[in-house]
């Protein structure tokens, strides 16, 4: 092998052995100048060994034919050797062009390989990293939906145990409320009851109205002895008795009259009791209608403020929870944008993912091999697991 | 103390109490009155009936001495003034009588008057104490206003 620097391409070109057939020297027409010159020196010397011996004349241009005879010869060898070279230069373009049609066959096929390899390794990392994406999202959507429920079932117990709460004590207040008036009601009754149970109508004007005799004139008898009369005496008498009846009568009347002012009075205070008594217990069940109404407004603010609070603290979560599933979206979305969208379901793209996370999904290759390929068998396909699936065994790290 | 339970108490067997003693005094009062009155009546009717019992001999013995009466024997003019006499005891006496009547009967007047006023000051006590509890009991005040 020779090696010749090419100037043009700034590398050293392999030229091969040049063989016989690019050699002008092998030509038939080759002049071989050294035997023109040893036959010029043995002339030379033969003239000059006359001129010694004087058998000749130094001839000063003696060797002019030689030079003649070598310029000559020079020419037709520069002939030759520019046809020797110029059918070697294309030669040598052949070999070269050939060589650099090899070299470039030989770096396209590497750049082929290292491209697909490139591109291997490109997908495995496209793969991993929207597996990872992926997961990353799935994880957060997980997440974000685990946590919502959970958050949605706090809220739930929370303010759904508030609301019971609040009816309870409602049913409580109403209860109670239902027990006081019940009471009350007894008691006002019990007290009219009682009121009128223990009246007692005023036996005030049944006093006793005296009524006196006036006592007989004890000169009655004195004076019918003197044989006085006793009319006038007994008119006397009579008067007194007529006035001591009269007002003894009007006495009486006076005392009934007040009797039946007094009854009226006590008539018009049973009838109050009456009147009061009625109106105590419309009083009662207005009042207990508006206690109940009032509770049922407190009760209603309270679901409203509950419901209100409720609310607010869904949306809270919500808003903390939508953080989440706007992160994952924005995952999904960078890796569309990096990764492409998600492979379809046996693709290549899918089935490099697959390989790709596998590593990360199976303890080993073997029993990557096994879930991957379930009907997978060596010995009826003649291969190793590495061999049959070299891309999984390069996740794995495995050789061939 | 609630209001209903100091409305069933409160203060009015303090009142009732205080109302029946000074009733009971009065009461009192007016029986004494009644007793004194009776007895000043009676004494008053008893001390006419004997000044004028006493004084009918004089007055008898006035005719006498006028010549208007002998032993057994009456004018008509001293008949006349005996009965008058007699007439005039007769009517001081039915004044004394009804004087008594009528005291007697103004101190019962005045006793049924303020037994009636007992009565009705003890019925407006039951009556305001009743609405006091009907008032109380209506109210369901532990429920606020």
């Amino acid at each position: 092998m020779s090696l010749e620097w090419d100037p043009t391409t700034k590398t050293w070109i392999n030229v091969g052995d040049k063989g016989e057939q690019f050699d002008y020297r092998k030509d038939p027409n080759y002049q071989d100048i050294t035997l023109i010159l040893q036959q010029q020196q043995k002339d030379y010397q033969t003239h000059l060994e006359a001129v010694a011996a004087g058998t000749a004349e130094l001839d000063p241009y003696f060797n002019k034919q030689y030079e003649n005879q070598i310029a000559v010869a020079d020419s037709i060898n520069s002939q030759l050797k520019a046809t020797y070279d110029s059918a070697y230069a294309q030669y040598q373009k052949q070999t070269n062009d050939d060589a650099a049609s090899k070299r470039n066959a030989a770096n396209i096929r590497r750049q082929a390989e290292a491209k697909a390899e490139a591109d291997r390794i490109k997908a495995i990392e496209t793969a991993r990293a929207r597996a990872a994406g992926e997961s990353a999202a799935a994880f957060l959507e997980s997440s974000a939906a685990s946590r919502k429920a959970t958050a949605d079932k706090r809220i739930g117990d929370l303010y759904g145990g508030l609301q019971t709460s609040a009816k309870d004590r409602l049913d409580l207040l109403l209860n109670q409320l239902q027990t006081d008036t019940a009471a009350a009601d007894k008691s006002i009754t019990d007290a009219g009851e009682q009121y009128t149970k223990s009246f007692k109508p005023s036996v005030g004007y049944t006093a006793p109205v005296t009524t006196l005799n006036v006592a007989e004139n004890p000169l009655l008898a004195a004076l019918q002895q003197q044989g006085a009369g006793t009319e006038e005496v007994q008119a006397a008498t009579n008067l007194a008795q007529q006035t001591s009846g009269a007002t003894s009568d009007l006495q009486k009347w006076a005392m009934s009259q007040l009797g039946v002012g007094q009854q009226n009075y006590e008539a018009a205070a049973q009838n109050a009791n009456a009147q009061a008594l009625q109106a105590a217990l419309q009083n009662l069940a207005t009042r207990k209608a508006q206690i109940g109404t009032s509770f049922q407004s407190d009760y209603q603010t309270q679901l409203d403020k509950i419901a209100a609070d409720q609310a607010a603290a869904q949306s809270s979560s919500d808003t903390e929870i939508n953080k989440l599933i706007d992160e994952a979206a924005n995952i999904r979305s960078k890796i569309i944008v990096e990764t492409g969208t998600t492979p379809v379901v046996g693709s290549r793209e899918a089935r490099l993912q697959t390989v790709a996370e596998a590593p990360s999904q199976y303890a080993n290759f073997a029993q990557a091999v096994k879930a991957l390929n379930p009907n997978f068998n060596a010995k009826k396909s003649g291969k190793t697991a590495v061999q049959a699936f070299p891309q999984l065994a390069k996740a794995f790290g495995k050789k061939k | 103390m609630s209001d209903l339970a100091s409305a069933f108490y409160g203060d009015y067997g303090m009142a009732e109490a205080t109302a029946r003693r000074r009733r009971s005094q009065e009461s009192i009062a007016n029986q004494q009155a009644a007793s004194l009155g009776q007895m000043r009546g009676t004494r008053g009717i008893a001390e006419l009936t004997r000044q004028y019992t006493e004084g009918f001999r004089p007055q008898q013995a006035s005719y006498g001495k006028r010549g208007l009466a002998g032993p057994n024997v009456q004018s008509g003019i001293a008949r006349a003034g005996l009965e008058r006499y007699a007439a005039t005891m007769q009517g001081k006496i039915g004044e004394a009588t009804q004087s008594l009547q009528d005291e007697l009967n103004r101190l019962a007047q005045t006793e049924a008057a303020q037994t009636a006023d007992l009565d009705a000051y003890l019925q407006q006590l039951a009556l305001a104490k009743q609405q006091n509890i009907f008032n109380a009991a209506s109210a369901l005040k532990e429920y606020g206003a």
